[in-house]
Protein backbone atom coordinates (compact mmCIF):
# COMPACT_ATOMS: atom_id res chain seq x y z
CA UNK A 1 0.00 0.00 0.00
CA UNK A 2 2.80 2.41 1.07
CA UNK A 3 4.86 1.60 -2.03
CA UNK A 4 2.01 2.03 -4.00
CA UNK A 5 1.42 5.33 -2.51
CA UNK A 6 5.32 6.17 -3.03
CA UNK A 7 4.73 5.12 -6.83
CA UNK A 8 2.16 7.79 -7.58
CA UNK A 9 3.83 10.83 -5.67
CA UNK A 10 6.78 9.55 -7.92
CA UNK A 11 4.39 9.45 -11.24
CA UNK A 12 2.85 13.18 -9.87
CA UNK A 13 6.64 14.74 -9.87
CA UNK A 14 7.71 12.96 -12.87
CA UNK A 15 4.43 14.63 -14.91
CA UNK A 16 5.02 17.99 -12.69
CA UNK A 17 9.24 17.66 -14.36
CA UNK A 18 7.52 16.79 -17.85
CA UNK A 19 5.27 20.38 -17.28
CA UNK A 20 8.12 22.58 -16.05
CA UNK A 21 9.72 21.18 -19.32
CA UNK A 22 6.54 21.44 -21.77
CA UNK A 23 6.47 25.09 -19.90
CA UNK A 24 3.05 24.31 -18.93
CA UNK A 25 3.78 25.16 -15.70
CA UNK A 26 1.17 27.36 -14.08
CA UNK A 27 -0.22 28.27 -10.86
CA UNK A 28 -2.07 25.02 -9.95
CA UNK A 29 0.98 23.01 -10.49
CA UNK A 30 3.01 25.47 -8.25
CA UNK A 31 0.29 25.39 -5.43
CA UNK A 32 0.62 21.73 -5.35
CA UNK A 33 4.47 21.33 -5.71
CA UNK A 34 4.92 24.54 -3.00
CA UNK A 35 2.84 22.36 -0.78
CA UNK A 36 5.12 19.07 -1.21
CA UNK A 37 7.92 21.04 -1.02
CA UNK A 38 6.98 22.23 2.21
CA UNK A 39 6.35 18.78 3.30
CA UNK A 40 9.55 17.39 1.64
CA UNK A 41 12.35 19.70 0.89
CA UNK A 42 13.75 17.79 -1.65
CA UNK A 43 10.81 19.15 -3.80
CA UNK A 44 12.28 22.00 -3.65
CA UNK A 45 14.51 21.42 -6.22
CA UNK A 46 11.46 21.66 -9.11
CA UNK A 47 10.99 24.89 -8.14
CA UNK A 48 14.59 25.85 -8.22
CA UNK A 49 14.82 24.44 -11.74
CA UNK A 50 11.88 26.76 -13.18
CA UNK A 51 12.76 29.87 -10.80
CA UNK A 52 16.55 29.83 -11.25
CA UNK A 53 17.14 31.19 -14.63
CA UNK A 54 14.16 34.12 -13.90
CA UNK A 55 15.90 35.18 -10.19
CA UNK A 56 19.35 35.66 -12.24
CA UNK A 57 18.38 37.09 -15.09
CA UNK A 58 16.46 40.43 -12.94
CA UNK A 59 19.63 40.20 -10.57
CA UNK A 60 22.50 40.34 -13.14
CA UNK A 61 20.14 43.25 -15.09
CA UNK A 62 20.43 44.72 -11.88
CA UNK A 63 23.67 44.18 -10.43
CA UNK A 64 25.65 43.68 -13.85
CA UNK A 65 28.40 42.13 -12.44
CA UNK A 66 28.15 38.17 -13.11
CA UNK A 67 29.67 37.26 -8.99
CA UNK A 68 27.64 39.41 -7.35
CA UNK A 69 25.06 38.22 -9.31
CA UNK A 70 25.60 34.48 -8.48
CA UNK A 71 25.99 35.81 -4.53
CA UNK A 72 22.56 37.13 -4.39
CA UNK A 73 20.74 34.39 -6.22
CA UNK A 74 22.95 31.80 -3.94
CA UNK A 75 21.66 33.81 -1.16
CA UNK A 76 18.57 33.88 -2.36
CA UNK A 77 17.33 30.56 -2.59
CA UNK A 78 19.17 29.34 0.09
CA UNK A 79 16.99 31.42 2.49
CA UNK A 80 13.98 30.30 0.58
CA UNK A 81 14.67 27.01 1.30
CA UNK A 82 15.10 28.05 4.86
CA UNK A 83 11.98 30.02 5.01
CA UNK A 84 9.63 27.48 3.11
CA UNK A 85 7.92 26.20 5.37
CA UNK A 86 6.29 29.20 7.12
CA UNK A 87 5.32 30.18 3.46
CA UNK A 88 1.44 30.75 3.20
CA UNK A 89 0.12 30.73 -0.21
CA UNK A 90 -2.18 34.11 -0.98
CA UNK A 91 -3.88 35.39 -3.64
CA UNK A 92 -1.88 38.54 -2.99
CA UNK A 93 1.46 37.16 -2.47
CA UNK A 94 2.07 33.72 -4.53
CA UNK A 95 5.29 31.82 -4.16
CA UNK A 96 6.80 33.45 -7.54
CA UNK A 97 6.11 36.98 -5.87
CA UNK A 98 7.67 35.90 -2.40
CA UNK A 99 10.52 34.47 -4.31
CA UNK A 100 11.10 37.48 -6.21
CA UNK A 101 11.15 39.70 -2.95
CA UNK A 102 13.57 37.72 -1.38
CA UNK A 103 16.27 38.46 -4.06
CA UNK A 104 14.96 41.58 -3.82
CA UNK A 105 16.19 42.25 -0.40
CA UNK A 106 19.43 40.59 -1.04
CA UNK A 107 20.11 42.94 -3.58
CA UNK A 108 19.60 45.76 -1.34
CA UNK A 109 21.51 44.52 1.22
CA UNK A 110 24.51 43.75 -1.40
CA UNK A 111 23.99 47.83 -1.52
CA UNK A 112 24.12 48.47 1.50
CA UNK A 113 27.29 46.31 2.41
CA UNK A 114 29.23 48.32 -0.56
CA UNK A 115 29.62 45.54 -3.04
CA UNK A 116 31.11 45.56 -6.25
CA UNK A 117 27.72 46.61 -7.11
CA UNK A 118 26.31 49.80 -9.24
CA UNK A 119 22.75 50.19 -10.10
CA UNK A 120 22.48 51.83 -13.25
CA UNK A 121 21.92 55.43 -12.70
CA UNK A 122 25.11 56.99 -13.42
CA UNK A 123 26.12 58.77 -16.19
CA UNK A 124 28.24 55.86 -17.88
CA UNK A 125 28.19 52.14 -17.73
CA UNK A 126 29.04 50.95 -14.08
CA UNK A 127 32.70 50.43 -13.32
CA UNK A 128 33.98 48.76 -10.58
CA UNK A 129 35.86 50.59 -7.99
CA UNK A 130 38.96 50.05 -10.10
CA UNK A 131 38.32 51.44 -13.01
CA UNK A 132 37.78 47.87 -14.85
CA UNK A 133 34.73 48.72 -17.69
CA UNK A 134 32.30 45.83 -17.43
CA UNK A 135 31.52 44.33 -20.90
CA UNK A 136 28.99 43.01 -22.22
CA UNK A 137 30.83 39.77 -22.84
CA UNK A 138 31.48 39.55 -19.05
CA UNK A 139 27.80 39.11 -17.97
CA UNK A 140 26.54 37.17 -20.98
CA UNK A 141 29.04 33.52 -22.18
CA UNK A 142 26.84 32.50 -25.15
CA UNK A 143 28.02 33.14 -28.10
CA UNK A 144 26.08 35.75 -29.85
CA UNK A 145 26.13 37.64 -33.44
CA UNK A 146 27.92 40.47 -34.02
CA UNK A 147 25.05 42.82 -34.26
CA UNK A 148 22.83 40.81 -31.72
CA UNK A 149 25.89 41.77 -29.88
CA UNK A 150 25.63 45.86 -30.84
CA UNK A 151 21.94 45.61 -29.90
CA UNK A 152 22.42 44.25 -26.19
CA UNK A 153 24.97 46.85 -26.19
CA UNK A 154 22.71 49.54 -27.06
CA UNK A 155 20.00 48.17 -24.87
CA UNK A 156 22.11 47.79 -21.63
CA UNK A 157 23.17 51.40 -22.01
CA UNK A 158 19.80 53.06 -23.06
CA UNK A 159 18.51 51.61 -19.52
CA UNK A 160 21.12 53.69 -17.76
CA UNK A 161 18.31 56.41 -18.36
CA UNK A 162 15.66 54.88 -16.43
CA UNK A 163 15.15 55.56 -12.83
CA UNK A 164 14.99 52.40 -10.21
CA UNK A 165 11.47 51.28 -10.30
CA UNK A 166 11.74 51.32 -14.18
CA UNK A 167 14.71 49.18 -14.13
CA UNK A 168 12.85 46.94 -12.40
CA UNK A 169 9.69 46.64 -14.14
CA UNK A 170 11.73 46.18 -16.70
CA UNK A 171 13.62 43.61 -15.14
CA UNK A 172 10.63 41.44 -13.84
CA UNK A 173 8.86 41.98 -17.28
CA UNK A 174 10.88 41.20 -19.67
CA UNK A 175 14.31 39.69 -18.24
CA UNK A 176 12.83 37.01 -15.50
CA UNK A 177 9.00 37.26 -17.72
CA UNK A 178 6.43 37.41 -14.85
CA UNK A 179 2.93 38.40 -15.72
CA UNK A 180 1.67 41.87 -14.21
CA UNK A 181 -0.26 40.31 -11.40
CA UNK A 182 3.41 38.96 -10.25
CA UNK A 183 5.03 42.41 -10.74
CA UNK A 184 2.57 44.07 -8.79
CA UNK A 185 2.89 41.73 -6.10
CA UNK A 186 6.69 42.03 -5.97
CA UNK A 187 6.86 45.88 -6.18
CA UNK A 188 3.90 46.64 -4.43
CA UNK A 189 2.35 48.50 -7.30
CA UNK A 190 -0.97 49.12 -8.61
CA UNK A 191 -1.00 47.31 -12.67
CA UNK A 192 -2.30 50.76 -14.02
CA UNK A 193 0.79 52.46 -12.46
CA UNK A 194 3.16 49.35 -13.99
CA UNK A 195 1.73 49.62 -17.44
CA UNK A 196 2.46 53.56 -17.28
CA UNK A 197 5.96 52.60 -16.10
CA UNK A 198 6.18 49.93 -18.79
CA UNK A 199 5.52 52.10 -21.70
CA UNK A 200 7.39 55.05 -20.28
CA UNK A 201 10.47 52.94 -20.11
CA UNK A 202 10.13 51.45 -23.23
CA UNK A 203 10.13 54.95 -25.20
CA UNK A 204 13.26 55.62 -23.65
CA UNK A 205 15.63 52.62 -24.77
CA UNK A 206 16.78 53.02 -27.55
CA UNK A 207 17.72 49.44 -29.55
CA UNK A 208 18.93 51.17 -33.28
CA UNK A 209 22.36 52.71 -33.35
CA UNK A 210 20.83 55.04 -35.81
CA UNK A 211 18.18 56.45 -33.64
CA UNK B 1 -6.29 52.88 -33.67
CA UNK B 2 -6.42 50.89 -30.20
CA UNK B 3 -4.73 53.52 -27.39
CA UNK B 4 -2.87 50.66 -25.86
CA UNK B 5 -0.81 49.92 -28.55
CA UNK B 6 2.34 50.10 -28.75
CA UNK B 7 4.22 52.32 -31.39
CA UNK B 8 7.18 51.39 -33.69
CA UNK B 9 10.14 52.76 -31.08
CA UNK B 10 8.66 50.61 -27.96
CA UNK B 11 7.69 47.90 -30.41
CA UNK B 12 11.55 47.53 -31.06
CA UNK B 13 12.55 48.24 -27.48
CA UNK B 14 9.90 45.04 -26.41
CA UNK B 15 11.02 43.37 -29.08
CA UNK B 16 14.77 44.13 -27.98
CA UNK B 17 14.15 43.39 -24.33
CA UNK B 18 12.61 39.73 -25.07
CA UNK B 19 15.48 38.63 -26.63
CA UNK B 20 17.90 40.18 -24.41
CA UNK B 21 15.82 38.43 -21.60
CA UNK B 22 16.12 35.01 -22.99
CA UNK B 23 19.28 35.06 -23.47
CA UNK B 24 19.90 36.23 -20.07
CA UNK B 25 17.71 33.54 -18.53
CA UNK B 26 20.01 30.76 -20.63
CA UNK B 27 22.97 31.78 -18.93
CA UNK B 28 25.04 30.13 -15.93
CA UNK B 29 24.47 26.59 -16.44
CA UNK B 30 27.50 25.83 -14.32
CA UNK B 31 26.20 28.23 -11.46
CA UNK B 32 22.86 26.30 -11.58
CA UNK B 33 24.07 23.25 -11.41
CA UNK B 34 27.24 23.86 -8.85
CA UNK B 35 23.73 25.47 -6.32
CA UNK B 36 21.58 22.58 -7.21
CA UNK B 37 23.63 20.14 -5.32
CA UNK B 38 23.94 22.76 -2.67
CA UNK B 39 20.55 22.84 -2.24
CA UNK B 40 20.13 18.92 -2.38
CA UNK B 41 22.67 18.73 0.23
CA UNK B 42 20.93 21.56 2.22
CA UNK B 43 17.59 19.94 1.48
CA UNK B 44 18.33 16.17 2.57
CA UNK B 45 19.34 17.61 6.13
CA UNK B 46 16.16 19.03 6.42
CA UNK B 47 13.67 17.21 8.01
CA UNK B 48 10.82 15.89 6.66
CA UNK B 49 6.81 16.59 7.81
CA UNK B 50 3.58 14.66 7.09
CA UNK B 51 2.40 14.03 3.81
CA UNK B 52 -1.18 14.40 5.44
CA UNK B 53 -2.54 17.77 3.84
CA UNK B 54 -4.00 20.13 6.11
CA UNK B 55 -7.00 20.82 5.72
CA UNK B 56 -8.85 23.85 3.71
CA UNK B 57 -11.62 25.46 4.76
CA UNK B 58 -12.74 27.48 1.83
CA UNK B 59 -12.93 24.18 -0.03
CA UNK B 60 -15.93 23.32 2.05
CA UNK B 61 -17.49 26.92 2.69
CA UNK B 62 -17.34 27.80 -0.88
CA UNK B 63 -19.43 24.50 -2.33
CA UNK B 64 -21.63 25.03 1.04
CA UNK B 65 -22.18 28.44 0.14
CA UNK B 66 -22.80 28.27 -3.26
CA UNK B 67 -25.55 26.20 -2.74
CA UNK B 68 -27.09 27.75 -0.55
CA UNK B 69 -26.96 30.97 -2.17
CA UNK B 70 -29.01 28.67 -5.23
CA UNK B 71 -31.68 27.12 -2.64
CA UNK B 72 -32.23 30.56 -1.18
CA UNK B 73 -32.71 31.70 -5.04
CA UNK B 74 -35.18 28.96 -5.86
CA UNK B 75 -37.21 29.75 -3.05
CA UNK B 76 -37.59 33.75 -3.97
CA UNK B 77 -38.48 32.96 -6.76
CA UNK B 78 -40.48 29.77 -6.03
CA UNK B 79 -44.35 30.69 -8.04
CA UNK B 80 -47.23 30.43 -4.55
CA UNK B 81 -50.14 28.22 -4.96
CA UNK B 82 -53.18 29.92 -5.92
CA UNK B 83 -56.32 29.50 -2.98
CA UNK B 84 -58.99 26.78 -3.86
CA UNK B 85 -62.33 28.71 -4.72
CA UNK B 86 -65.67 26.65 -4.88
CA UNK B 87 -66.70 24.83 -7.74
CA UNK B 88 -69.58 25.80 -10.45
CA UNK B 89 -67.00 28.18 -12.12
CA UNK B 90 -68.31 30.09 -14.66
CA UNK B 91 -71.49 28.97 -15.58
CA UNK B 92 -74.31 31.28 -15.32
CA UNK B 93 -77.11 29.37 -14.71
CA UNK B 94 -77.16 27.68 -10.88
CA UNK B 95 -76.62 24.02 -11.16
CA UNK B 96 -79.07 23.26 -8.95
CA UNK B 97 -82.36 21.96 -11.13
CA UNK B 98 -80.78 18.44 -10.84
CA UNK B 99 -81.23 19.13 -6.94
CA UNK B 100 -84.35 20.09 -7.00
CA UNK B 101 -86.10 17.21 -8.94
CA UNK B 102 -84.10 14.63 -6.60
CA UNK B 103 -85.80 16.40 -3.54
CA UNK B 104 -88.98 16.61 -5.29
CA UNK B 105 -88.98 13.26 -6.01
CA UNK B 106 -87.90 11.77 -3.04
CA UNK B 107 -90.09 14.88 -0.92
CA UNK B 108 -87.06 15.56 1.02
CA UNK B 109 -85.41 19.00 1.85
CA UNK B 110 -81.74 19.80 -0.45
CA UNK B 111 -80.42 20.52 2.64
CA UNK B 112 -81.15 21.01 6.68
CA UNK B 113 -84.57 22.62 7.04
CA UNK B 114 -83.75 25.84 8.75
CA UNK B 115 -85.59 26.50 12.09
CA UNK B 116 -87.80 28.86 11.23
CA UNK B 117 -89.89 26.57 8.54
CA UNK B 118 -89.81 23.56 10.91
CA UNK B 119 -91.06 24.91 14.00
CA UNK B 120 -94.56 25.58 12.48
CA UNK B 121 -94.89 21.77 11.41
CA UNK B 122 -94.77 20.39 14.37
CA UNK B 123 -97.03 17.44 13.35
CA UNK B 124 -95.23 16.98 10.18
CA UNK B 125 -94.13 13.39 10.93
CA UNK B 126 -91.05 13.68 8.28
CA UNK B 127 -90.48 15.46 5.51
CA UNK B 128 -90.96 13.86 2.85
CA UNK B 129 -94.28 14.57 0.56
CA UNK B 130 -95.79 11.80 -1.93
CA UNK B 131 -94.98 12.51 -5.45
CA UNK B 132 -98.80 13.30 -5.90
CA UNK B 133 -98.67 15.37 -3.29
CA UNK B 134 -95.98 17.04 -4.56
CA UNK B 135 -96.73 17.48 -8.10
CA UNK B 136 -100.30 18.87 -6.89
CA UNK B 137 -98.68 21.80 -5.33
CA UNK B 138 -96.41 22.32 -8.14
CA UNK B 139 -99.96 22.41 -10.42
CA UNK B 140 -100.97 24.97 -8.10
CA UNK B 141 -98.06 27.04 -6.92
CA UNK B 142 -95.57 26.18 -9.24
CA UNK B 143 -91.66 25.37 -8.26
CA UNK B 144 -91.27 26.62 -4.86
CA UNK B 145 -87.77 26.82 -4.54
CA UNK B 146 -85.40 28.94 -1.99
CA UNK B 147 -82.47 29.65 -3.84
CA UNK B 148 -79.32 31.50 -2.07
CA UNK B 149 -76.70 32.38 -4.38
CA UNK B 150 -72.87 33.00 -3.40
CA UNK B 151 -71.38 34.86 -5.97
CA UNK B 152 -67.00 35.79 -6.06
CA UNK B 153 -66.46 38.64 -8.32
CA UNK B 154 -63.28 40.46 -8.93
CA UNK B 155 -63.60 43.87 -9.88
CA UNK B 156 -60.40 45.19 -11.48
CA UNK B 157 -61.94 49.41 -11.02
CA UNK B 158 -62.74 50.73 -7.92
CA UNK B 159 -66.18 52.35 -9.80
CA UNK B 160 -67.03 48.52 -10.47
CA UNK B 161 -67.88 48.37 -6.76
CA UNK B 162 -70.31 51.05 -7.25
CA UNK B 163 -72.04 49.55 -10.56
CA UNK B 164 -72.36 46.45 -8.57
CA UNK B 165 -74.07 47.76 -5.09
CA UNK B 166 -76.30 49.34 -8.25
CA UNK B 167 -77.04 46.26 -9.62
CA UNK B 168 -79.36 44.74 -7.05
CA UNK B 169 -81.95 47.86 -7.38
CA UNK B 170 -82.03 47.89 -11.08
CA UNK B 171 -83.24 44.42 -10.83
CA UNK B 172 -85.63 45.39 -8.63
CA UNK B 173 -84.28 43.71 -5.55
CA UNK B 174 -82.90 45.60 -2.64
CA UNK B 175 -79.73 45.71 -0.32
CA UNK B 176 -80.29 43.28 3.19
CA UNK B 177 -76.60 44.71 4.21
CA UNK B 178 -73.36 45.79 3.17
CA UNK B 179 -69.67 45.76 3.87
CA UNK B 180 -66.73 47.44 2.49
CA UNK B 181 -63.38 45.74 4.38
CA UNK B 182 -60.97 48.65 3.78
CA UNK B 183 -61.72 49.66 -0.08
CA UNK B 184 -60.22 46.01 -1.35
CA UNK B 185 -63.16 44.14 -0.99
CA UNK B 186 -66.92 44.50 -0.50
CA UNK B 187 -69.86 41.85 0.74
CA UNK B 188 -73.24 42.81 -0.14
CA UNK B 189 -76.36 40.77 0.60
CA UNK B 190 -79.52 41.57 -1.08
CA UNK B 191 -82.95 40.03 -2.68
CA UNK B 192 -83.73 40.34 -6.04
CA UNK B 193 -86.91 38.86 -7.90
CA UNK B 194 -86.05 35.44 -9.30
CA UNK B 195 -87.59 36.35 -12.66
CA UNK B 196 -84.50 39.26 -12.48
CA UNK B 197 -81.88 37.07 -11.99
CA UNK B 198 -80.92 36.63 -15.36
CA UNK B 199 -80.66 40.23 -15.88
CA UNK B 200 -78.85 40.58 -12.85
CA UNK B 201 -76.08 38.20 -14.08
CA UNK B 202 -76.20 39.68 -16.95
CA UNK B 203 -75.56 42.64 -15.83
CA UNK B 204 -73.06 41.78 -13.08
CA UNK B 205 -70.83 40.11 -16.56
CA UNK B 206 -71.38 43.33 -18.35
CA UNK B 207 -69.64 44.94 -15.38
CA UNK B 208 -66.64 43.02 -14.85
CA UNK B 209 -66.57 42.11 -18.17
CA UNK B 210 -66.47 38.29 -19.06
CA UNK B 211 -67.74 35.12 -16.54
CA UNK B 212 -64.14 34.09 -15.95
CA UNK B 213 -63.96 36.81 -13.49
CA UNK B 214 -67.34 35.38 -11.12
CA UNK B 215 -67.64 31.82 -9.93
CA UNK B 216 -70.86 31.30 -7.94
CA UNK B 217 -71.90 28.45 -5.85
CA UNK B 218 -75.68 28.18 -4.85
CA UNK B 219 -77.64 26.34 -2.72
CA UNK B 220 -81.13 26.23 -2.23
CA UNK B 221 -84.41 24.59 -0.21
CA UNK B 222 -87.33 22.75 -1.53
CA UNK B 223 -90.03 24.47 -0.34
CA UNK B 224 -92.90 22.41 -1.61
CA UNK B 225 -93.33 19.84 1.37
CA UNK B 226 -92.92 22.69 3.88
CA UNK B 227 -95.61 24.47 2.01
CA UNK B 228 -97.94 21.25 1.50
CA UNK B 229 -97.57 20.93 5.39
CA UNK B 230 -98.16 24.31 6.16
CA UNK B 231 -101.22 24.62 3.74
CA UNK B 232 -102.26 21.07 5.74
CA UNK B 233 -101.95 22.78 8.83
CA UNK B 234 -103.93 25.75 8.18
CA UNK B 235 -106.82 24.00 6.62
CA UNK B 236 -106.67 22.00 9.85
CA UNK B 237 -106.91 24.76 11.77
CA UNK B 238 -109.26 26.87 9.79
CA UNK B 239 -111.62 23.54 10.60
CA UNK B 240 -111.11 23.82 13.68
CA UNK B 241 -111.71 27.85 14.06
CA UNK B 242 -114.98 26.55 12.41
CA UNK B 243 -116.47 24.13 14.81
CA UNK B 244 -114.77 26.40 17.83
CA UNK B 245 -117.10 29.06 16.47
CA UNK B 246 -120.31 27.51 16.32
CA UNK B 247 -119.92 25.47 19.72
CA UNK B 248 -119.13 29.19 21.16
CA UNK B 249 -122.30 30.49 19.42
CA UNK B 250 -124.62 27.31 20.87
CA UNK B 251 -122.80 27.15 24.28
CA UNK B 252 -124.92 28.99 27.05
CA UNK B 253 -123.03 28.43 29.95
CA UNK B 254 -120.59 31.52 30.50
CA UNK B 255 -117.74 29.84 31.78
CA UNK B 256 -117.91 26.80 29.38
CA UNK B 257 -118.09 29.77 26.56
CA UNK B 258 -115.03 32.02 27.91
CA UNK B 259 -112.98 28.80 27.90
CA UNK B 260 -114.08 27.92 24.29
CA UNK B 261 -113.36 31.54 23.53
CA UNK B 262 -109.64 31.13 24.94
CA UNK B 263 -108.99 28.18 22.87
CA UNK B 264 -110.34 30.58 19.90
CA UNK B 265 -107.90 32.87 20.13
CA UNK B 266 -105.15 30.67 20.31
CA UNK B 267 -106.35 28.44 17.54
CA UNK B 268 -106.57 31.82 15.74
CA UNK B 269 -103.40 33.14 16.83
CA UNK B 270 -101.78 29.67 15.16
CA UNK B 271 -103.43 30.20 12.16
CA UNK B 272 -102.27 33.63 11.90
CA UNK B 273 -98.83 32.44 12.65
CA UNK B 274 -98.50 29.80 9.99
CA UNK B 275 -99.95 32.40 7.31
CA UNK B 276 -97.35 34.39 8.47
CA UNK B 277 -94.79 31.84 7.69
CA UNK B 278 -96.34 30.86 4.38
CA UNK B 279 -95.93 34.05 3.57
CA UNK B 280 -92.48 34.30 4.52
CA UNK B 281 -91.52 31.47 2.57
CA UNK B 282 -93.80 32.28 -0.44
CA UNK B 283 -91.36 35.64 -0.16
CA UNK B 284 -88.65 33.29 -0.32
CA UNK B 285 -89.49 31.42 -3.02
CA UNK B 286 -90.32 34.82 -4.83
CA UNK B 287 -86.91 36.53 -3.85
CA UNK B 288 -83.27 35.18 -4.62
CA UNK B 289 -80.93 35.75 -2.05
CA UNK B 290 -77.21 36.93 -3.17
CA UNK B 291 -74.25 36.85 -1.08
CA UNK B 292 -72.11 39.00 -3.21
CA UNK B 293 -68.19 39.21 -2.19
CA UNK B 294 -66.42 41.92 -4.63
CA UNK B 295 -62.74 41.28 -4.40
CA UNK B 296 -60.46 43.74 -6.45
CA UNK B 297 -57.86 42.27 -8.46
CA UNK B 298 -54.94 44.22 -10.11
CA UNK B 299 -53.99 44.77 -13.27
CA UNK B 300 -51.33 42.25 -14.69
CA UNK B 301 -48.68 45.18 -14.14
CA UNK B 302 -49.23 45.51 -10.64
CA UNK B 303 -49.85 42.24 -9.53
CA UNK B 304 -48.58 41.47 -6.42
CA UNK B 305 -48.16 38.01 -6.65
CA UNK B 306 -48.49 34.85 -9.02
CA UNK B 307 -52.13 33.92 -7.61
CA UNK B 308 -52.70 38.13 -8.11
CA UNK B 309 -50.92 37.57 -11.70
CA UNK B 310 -52.53 34.61 -12.80
CA UNK B 311 -56.21 35.99 -11.53
CA UNK B 312 -55.37 39.35 -13.80
CA UNK B 313 -55.68 37.01 -17.19
CA UNK B 314 -57.67 34.23 -16.27
CA UNK B 315 -59.96 34.82 -13.28
CA UNK B 316 -61.33 32.17 -11.40
CA UNK B 317 -60.86 29.90 -14.57
CA UNK B 318 -58.22 27.91 -15.54
CA UNK B 319 -55.63 29.68 -17.98
CA UNK B 320 -54.99 28.18 -21.36
CA UNK B 321 -51.48 27.23 -22.71
CA UNK B 322 -50.93 30.44 -23.97
CA UNK B 323 -51.92 32.41 -20.70
CA UNK B 324 -49.93 30.35 -18.61
CA UNK B 325 -46.61 30.52 -20.70
CA UNK B 326 -47.33 34.66 -20.24
CA UNK B 327 -48.03 34.52 -16.82
CA UNK B 328 -45.15 32.35 -15.90
CA UNK B 329 -42.89 34.12 -18.42
CA UNK B 330 -44.04 37.88 -16.59
CA UNK B 331 -43.37 36.26 -13.41
CA UNK B 332 -40.17 34.97 -14.05
CA UNK B 333 -38.81 38.22 -15.25
CA UNK B 334 -40.53 40.22 -12.45
CA UNK B 335 -38.69 38.03 -9.88
CA UNK B 336 -35.82 38.61 -11.81
CA UNK B 337 -36.06 42.28 -11.84
CA UNK B 338 -36.28 42.18 -8.01
CA UNK B 339 -33.60 40.00 -7.40
CA UNK B 340 -31.87 42.45 -9.72
CA UNK B 341 -32.84 45.42 -7.64
CA UNK B 342 -31.87 43.43 -4.38
CA UNK B 343 -28.37 42.94 -5.86
CA UNK B 344 -27.92 45.84 -7.50
CA UNK B 345 -25.63 46.64 -4.67
CA UNK B 346 -23.59 43.54 -5.83
CA UNK B 347 -23.41 44.52 -9.51
CA UNK B 348 -22.65 47.52 -9.86
CA UNK B 349 -19.24 47.11 -7.76
CA UNK B 350 -18.51 43.58 -9.53
CA UNK B 351 -18.89 45.64 -13.00
CA UNK B 352 -16.78 48.22 -12.39
CA UNK B 353 -14.17 45.57 -11.10
CA UNK B 354 -14.99 43.63 -14.53
CA UNK B 355 -14.23 46.73 -16.24
CA UNK B 356 -11.32 47.27 -14.48
CA UNK B 357 -9.68 43.66 -15.19
CA UNK B 358 -10.47 44.02 -18.79
CA UNK B 359 -8.77 47.60 -19.23
CA UNK B 360 -5.55 46.09 -17.60
CA UNK B 361 -5.72 43.09 -19.73
CA UNK B 362 -5.98 45.25 -22.93
CA UNK B 363 -2.99 47.39 -21.34
CA UNK B 364 -0.98 44.43 -20.71
CA UNK B 365 -1.80 42.48 -23.68
CA UNK B 366 -0.02 45.52 -26.18
CA UNK B 367 2.84 44.90 -23.68
CA UNK B 368 3.33 41.35 -23.63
Amino acid sequence: MFACVTKIIHLEQASLWRAIERKSYNMKNERRLVARAQRDPQQFLALYDFYYPKIYAYTLAQVRHRETAEDVVQQTFSKALDKLKSFKWRRSANFGSWLFRIARNELLDQLKKGQRTQLVGSEQLETEPDERPVALEDLIQVELENEQMKRFQRILFSMKKLNQAEREVIGLKYFSALDYKQIAQVMNKKPNTLAVMLRRALQKIKVDLNV
Amino acid sequence: MNKHQLNPDQQRAKAGLKELGGVLRAENRKQRTELREILQTQAENKPRGSYLASFSWSKVLVPAGSLLAVIVLMVAIAPKSGRVYPTSIGYPEPNTDYAFEETAMTGSAMSAPSTFKRQFIDDLGSNAATDGEVQAYRDEYGDAFEQNLSIDVLAKRQEQFEEISQLFQGSDGYIASFSDHGGNSRSINGHIPVEQLDHFKQGLVGIVGSYKFMTQSSYGYNRVPDLIAIDEKITEVEAAIAELEEKIANEQNLSNREELEQQLAQHQQFLAEREATKDEIEDRVEYVDISLYVNHIPSWWQAGDYHELRQSFAGYTDPSLGQKVLINFIYVVSKLLVLLSYTFWLIIPFLIWRWRRSRERKMFQALD
